[in-house]
């Protein structure tokens, strides 16, 4: 209900309570039990009234007729005693009447107001027609009120009044609250989503006008406060975008999560994952193969999001610099940490370890700038290495780091990582750890995992044990160094299985990536001596198989043709070939081993655990294959 | 492998397809002894630009090719060979007996 309403509602009520109130008041104030007299008394005729009395008293008299209420008629007699008086007087009313009277005291016929037992009465006489005096006193509080003709009249002007009076508050009210309900629908449309709507005015009063220029001020703090936000919202979105942007460089500018480094008779794999926490990581690795020898690191800086990941690039260039002047772990992280401290505005500092495998001596050289400790797996052993650790990069400029070396043979591997590995959370709030580490890698380890399989499994384990986003960039990097693989075909003694031979040289070609040349020469190597032990090594039933192995050594290949026949040397039995004859002259065949001699670097037979075993090895020029 | 032959006006053309080894080369012995019978052609031309591969058994044909031809008299051209086909040649001293164009 509006407000207006409302309080001329209890105006309305009050009013009426006032009003019947004084209505119930002065009702009982002026009626009495005297009322059945005052009705007689006013209400009666002359004639009637002197014919009650006469059948009273027996006297003549006269009353007259007083139109107030608790009129009292005496009676007298000419001397002055009262013969009767109506209502009955008290004693002491008579008492005072007396002393009014007085005695022969002239008749009273100017009204006089008289106290007669504590109340005012207004007295009067006449005289009668017989010449008695009558009295009437009445009270003054009767004649006051005058209320028996004017009763009905009074209250009904009351109610009027009140009901006036109502109307008019009400309408008071309504023009009064007017303003407040414009103000209130001008904040409706601003909750709408008006900003632009005004607040009016409100008039003279000062306390609506300061509400209005609160509301005026609100609404304009809103509109600046809105406005800003937009800003905010705008640059927050181009940030993000931005940041995306970054993240999208930063990804392309990864080094390649996986190599091979091809060094003849050794491989080094090198297999390595970076997941972000971020949009952008803090973490690095990459790794330089030069000279001869296997540059890796792998890095955290500290901090996250952008500061850590443009530190990150720039350690990664420092760390690229340094290997093409062949410095050593030691020397490289040291120089990486000049160079970081040089511009280190953002108190930014990286822990980092670097590591160098050498070809020649298959040993392996690590620097370590307070990096979590790398693990060592050499066939089945699983052990923690310990190099000593420096400060990390980027704290004091005069850090010298120590290096650590161990050996690096065929079969081991090296795996490194960073700390958001171990200490990836679980919803549990558990730790992965480091002794979970080294459980999950001993158990890869007896399956003689590769570095692919190490990285790929910790990084699968790590997914099941904690949820994303991670609280930290997850880096792995491993180096495993294997043995240059063998790749092997055993063919039947049937000419037709130079179809397959044909099929392996190609699929082996692939892998090894010879040039067409290479495979040319390969293919006329094997061919020739397939078909020379099919044509001339016996062999016996159950014993048919051709084993032929190719393993390669940098530009080096060997080939090695093994079968089970009788004793044969080709190479003792091949016949001589003169290219210098003529046409006539030349032999037909016999061309086979003058080919493989001739493409081949060399060629050798011998003879063990009853197989004849031709060795052959072909050189690829250096400038065509392989890279 | 396949051995194509066209017989010209006045030379006789063997076009090589794909490998000559010694699978294919028995196959081969027979597609060119068409080139023995009937009325010879004075020339014939081993076209050698789809030859993929030659190895000694295909070495041995070619030869036995070149000493019928000249036993019949007849003039005998060899040409297109691969780089690699021609070093085998060159290899085996082919390229000083046979006629390489």
């Amino acid at each position: 209900m509006r407000l207006a309403n409302r309080l001329s509602l209890y105006s309305l009520i009050i009013c009426a309570i006032i009003f019947v109130v004084t209505a119930v008041f002065v009702e009982a104030w002026t009626l009495g039990a005297e009322a059945t007299q005052a009705e007689w008394i006013i209400a009666r005729e002359q004639n009637e009234i002197t014919q009650n009395i006469d059948s009273l008293h027996g006297a003549k008299y006269m009353s007259i007729r007083m139109p107030y209420k608790k009129t009292i008629t005496i009676i007298t007699d000419s001397t002055g005693q009262i013969r009767d008086s109506y209502p009955t007087l008290s004693a002491s009313q008579i008492k005072d009447f007396l002393h009014i009277h007085g005695l022969g005291s002239p008749f009273i016929t100017q009204p006089r107001k008289e106290k007669i037992d504590g109340s005012e009465y207004m007295v009067s006489g006449t005289i009668t027609v017989d010449g008695e005096p009558i009295y009437t006193l009445t009270p003054m509080m009767s004649i006051r009120l005058n209320v028996t003709g004017m009763k009905i009249p009074l209250l009904i002007i009351l109610a009027l009044f009140f009901v006036l009076l109502t109307l008019t508050l009400r309408i008071v009210l309504r023009r009064s609250t007017r303003p407040l309900t414009r103000l209130a629908a001008a904040a409706e449309r601003v909750g709408a989503g008006d900003f632009d709507a005004e607040f009016p005015a409100v008039g003279k009063h000062t306390d609506l006008q300061q509400l209005r220029n609160s509301l005026s001020g609100m609404l304009a703090s809103i509109k600046e406060y809105m406005g800003r936000i937009e800003n905010e919202v705008k640059k927050r979105e181009r940030y993000e975008s931005e940041l995306d942007i970054a993240r999208r460089i930063q990804a392309s500018m990864l080094p390649e999560p996986k190599a091979t480094i091809d060094w003849g008779s050794s491989i080094l794999e090198v297999s390595a994952s970076l997941e972000p926490a971020y949009e952008v990581a803090g973490d690095l690795f990459d790794y330089v193969n030069i000279g001869g020898k296997l540059y890796f690191t792998i890095g955290d800086v500290s901090g996250k999001g952008v500061g850590a990941s443009l530190v990150m690039s720039s350690i990664r260039s420092h760390f690229h610099f340094g290997t093409q002047q062949r410095l050593t772990p030691g020397e490289l992280m040291s120089s990486i940490n000049r160079s970081v401290c040089e511009r280190n505005d953002g108190n930014m500092f990286a822990t980092m370890i670097i590591g160098m495998v050498d070809s020649e001596q298959s040993t392996l050289t690590i620097a370590n700038a307070g990096h979590t400790y790398p693990v060592l797996i050499s066939g089945h052993e699983v052990k923690l290495l310990h190099p000593e650790p420096g400060l990390p990069v980027g704290l004091f400029e005069e850090t010298v780091y120590k290096e650590m070396t161990n050996s690096f043979r065929v079969g081991t591997t090296l795996f490194t990582y960073t700390d958001g590995v171990t200490e990836a959370e679980s919803p549990q709030r558990e730790q992965f750890g480091e002794n979970r580490l080294l459980d999950e890698l001993r158990n890869l380890a007896k399956l003689n995992a590769s570095a692919e399989e190490y990285v790929e499994k910790i990084r699968e384990a790590i997914s099941h044990f904690s949820a994303r986003p991670y609280s930290d960039d997850v880096t792995m990097l491993a180096v495993g160094h294997v043995q240059a693989p063998i790749y092997k075909i055993t063919l039947g003694h049937d000419r037709r299985e130079t179809e397959r031979l044909r099929e392996f040289l190609e699929e082996t070609g692939e892998k090894l990536r010879w040039s067409d040349k290479t495979v040319f020469a390969l293919n006329l190597i094997a061919e020739e001596a397939i078909v020379n032990v099919i044509e001339h090594s016996q062999v016996q039933a159950g014993n048919e198989g051709i084993e032929i192995s190719i393993s390669q050594d940098s530009h080096v290949l060997t080939l090695i043709i093994t079968d089970k026949g009788e004793a044969f040397d080709p190479l003792a039995n091949a016949p001589e070939v003169n290219t210098t004859l003529d046409a006539e002259e030349r032999e037909a065949g016999g061309l086979g081993i003058f080919l493989i001699r001739n493409i081949a670097h060399d060629v050798s037979y011998r003879r063990a655990d009853d197989k004849n075993i031709l060795s052959i090895t072909y050189i690829e020029s250096p400038s065509e294959g392989r890279e | 492998m396949e051995t194509a032959i066209k017989v010209n006006d006045k030379t006789t053309v063997v076009t090589l397809k794909g490998r000559l080894d010694s699978v294919t080369s028995a196959d081969f012995d027979k597609a060119v002894e068409s080139l023995w019978a009937g009325e010879p052609t004075p020339e014939i031309l081993i076209d050698c630009k789809e030859l993929e591969y030659v190895s000694s058994a295909g070495l041995r044909s070619l030869i036995t090719i070149l000493k019928k031809s000249k036993a019949s008299g007849r003039e005998l051209r060899i040409s297109n060979l691969s780089p690699s086909i021609k070093s085998i040649f060159d290899m085996t001293g082919f390229t000083n007996i046979f006629k390489i164009i």
